[in-house]
């Protein structure tokens, strides 16, 4: 494929995005390889997440259920999909310790496509703790629609005053209602989500936070293991890159040169 | 066979072949690709559609059980579920080859019960934020008093009196949104962005564990 070809079928303004992408997976199998060479990068903490452990140990030592939520969300098949997907992978840890320390486990979600798979991920997190009989379908609570949902977390959370509270995935108007309620009983609040509009409150209502990226993260940091960590390290490397472009492009563009938003919109 | 098509190999195949495709097709106008990933799309719609049903038989698995056990303080909600479910998919089947569903037993409760009252509950909203604001705006750190004093000036900002107070309240209301708020949720955005491609990479390689064994037998 010679360069000129290349730029006939490139589509105009996605050139950049190209390249940031090509890095990506460059920075992404450079820290596979520094793991398997036995030298993993190192990835910073993320309280929200250690804290998952400590939440749960308070709901056994209370003897109170733990009530976990993905918010609204959105269909799997929809722009919040990976939100959705991220957040039962981090359901999945929460049920494992639930089921690891007997502690009764509540979750309360809106979205008809993710049933099956919300059914399959507790019911293996229970098998994997050698404990399927303790799994029931009916901790699954499923609201059709995001009013409804609200209301029944609100129910959930006076009636059975859960002791840990998580709520981890495409949240909306919802977070700062459930999350003020959780406080109001006295919960634990773990909460996150990559929709920048709630973080305000998300953060004005939760006791640890997930900011962003980090709900993507959550599986590879939470599983300790040096390899799955390794694929994530590559993103704070290109966090470096991206602010090392945005430093060059603030110095060179009042100078005249135009090098970096030319490149910006190839 | 059926062990064979659960083996997590299969599905990061699949799941390698049309991030792939579909990344192609973003980023080169290929004709044919662009076909296939459309293609691929709409196939995704049709099994979300299915996963609707399915999800419909899970629920409906435990709400006859709560029937069937007169699950005490729950039964008689099941039976309101089932009906809500069943009588709106029973009236609208008639009229399922039109574009849009109008019978009334289909549309009425939708317009008149379920939005009204989702609409009271969303006006519930002012007060929860009101209480957690209370607590966020506790002047306890440096940070606190900052969060504080830029929250006090971009309500005064957007309420009439701002301006009576300090005509320049409004300016500074505008600079803290738009300079101050704007880059630092842009920054979120983009980081957001990239955890999503690297949380793909990672399920396409199936370096994600807890994805790619979904249904495979393992957690």
């Amino acid at each position: 494929m010679n360069t000129l070809y290349l730029e006939q079928i490139l589509f105009a303004g996605r050139g950049s995005s190209l390249v940031v992408l090509i890095l990506l997976v460059v920075f992404f199998f450079i820290g596979l390889r520094l793991a398997k060479m036995g030298r993993p990068p190192k990835m910073r903490r993320l309280p929200a997440m250690d804290a998952i452990d400590e939440a749960i140990g308070r709901a056994a030592e209370m003897g109170k259920p733990a009530l976990y939520t993905p918010g609204i969300t959105g269909s799997l098949a929809s722009e919040q999909g990976p939100q959705m997907v991220a957040s039962i992978t981090i359901l999945s840890y929460v049920a494992e310790g639930c089921a690891r320390y007997d502690v009764p486990l509540i979750v309360d979600f809106a979205q008809g496509d993710a049933i099956p798979l919300m059914d399959e991920t507790l019911r293996l997190a229970y098998l994997k703790q050698g404990k399927p009989e303790k799994y029931d379908p009916k901790m699954l609570n499923y609201f059709p629609g995001q009013s409804p949902m609200v209301t029944g977390i609100l129910g959930h959370l006076q009636r059975l005053r859960p002791a840990a509270f998580f709520m981890i995935g495409g949240l909306y108007y919802e977070s700062v209602v459930i999350g003020e309620a959780a406080n109001f009983v006295g919960a634990m609040t773990i909460g996150g989500t990559a929709n920048t509009h709630q973080l305000p409150f998300i953060i004005a209502v939760c006791d640890y936070v997930l900011i962003g990226e980090e709900i993507y993260a959550a599986s590879a940091y939470l599983s300790k293991d040096p390899y799955q960590i390794a694929t994530i390290a590559g993103e704070d490397w290109i966090k470096f890159v991206l602010m090392a472009l945005l430093l060059l492009g603030f110095i060179l563009e009042p100078l005249g040169i135009k090098y970096i938003s030319s490149f910006l919109r190839w | 066979m059926s062990s064979v098509l659960r083996r997590p190999e299969i599905f990061m195949f699949i799941a390698g072949v049309v991030m792939g495709l579909t990344l192609f097709g973003y980023f080169f106008n290929v004709p044919q690709v662009i076909d296939l990933v459309t293609w691929f799309q709409t196939f995704a719609t049709h099994v979300s559609f299915f996963a609707v049903w399915l999800g419909f038989l899970t629920a409906a698995r435990i709400h006859i059980y709560n029937i069937q056990r007169r699950t005490p303080g729950v039964w008689y909600f099941s039976i309101v579920m089932f009906l809500s479910c069943l009588i709106p998919f029973l009236a609208a089947l008639p009229e399922i080859a039109k574009p849009s569903i109008e019978t009334p037993i289909y549309t009425w409760p939708f317009n008149w019960v379920y939005t009204p009252l989702g609409a009271a509950l969303y006006a519930t909203t002012g007060f929860y934020i009101f209480s957690a604001a209370y607590r966020a705006f506790r002047a306890r750190s440096l940070e606190a008093t900052i969060l504080l004093v830029a929250g006090c000036l971009v309500m005064l900002g957007n309420a009439p009196i701002g301006e009576v107070i300090w005509n320049q309240i409004p300016t500074i209301n505008d600079w803290l949104q738009m300079t101050g708020q704007t880059p630092g949720m842009r920054a979120l955005n983009i980081t957001a962005a990239l955890g999503i491609v690297y949380f793909g990479l990672r399920v396409a390689i199936g370096a994600e564990k807890r994805v790619t064994t979904f249904g495979a037998g393992g957690g």
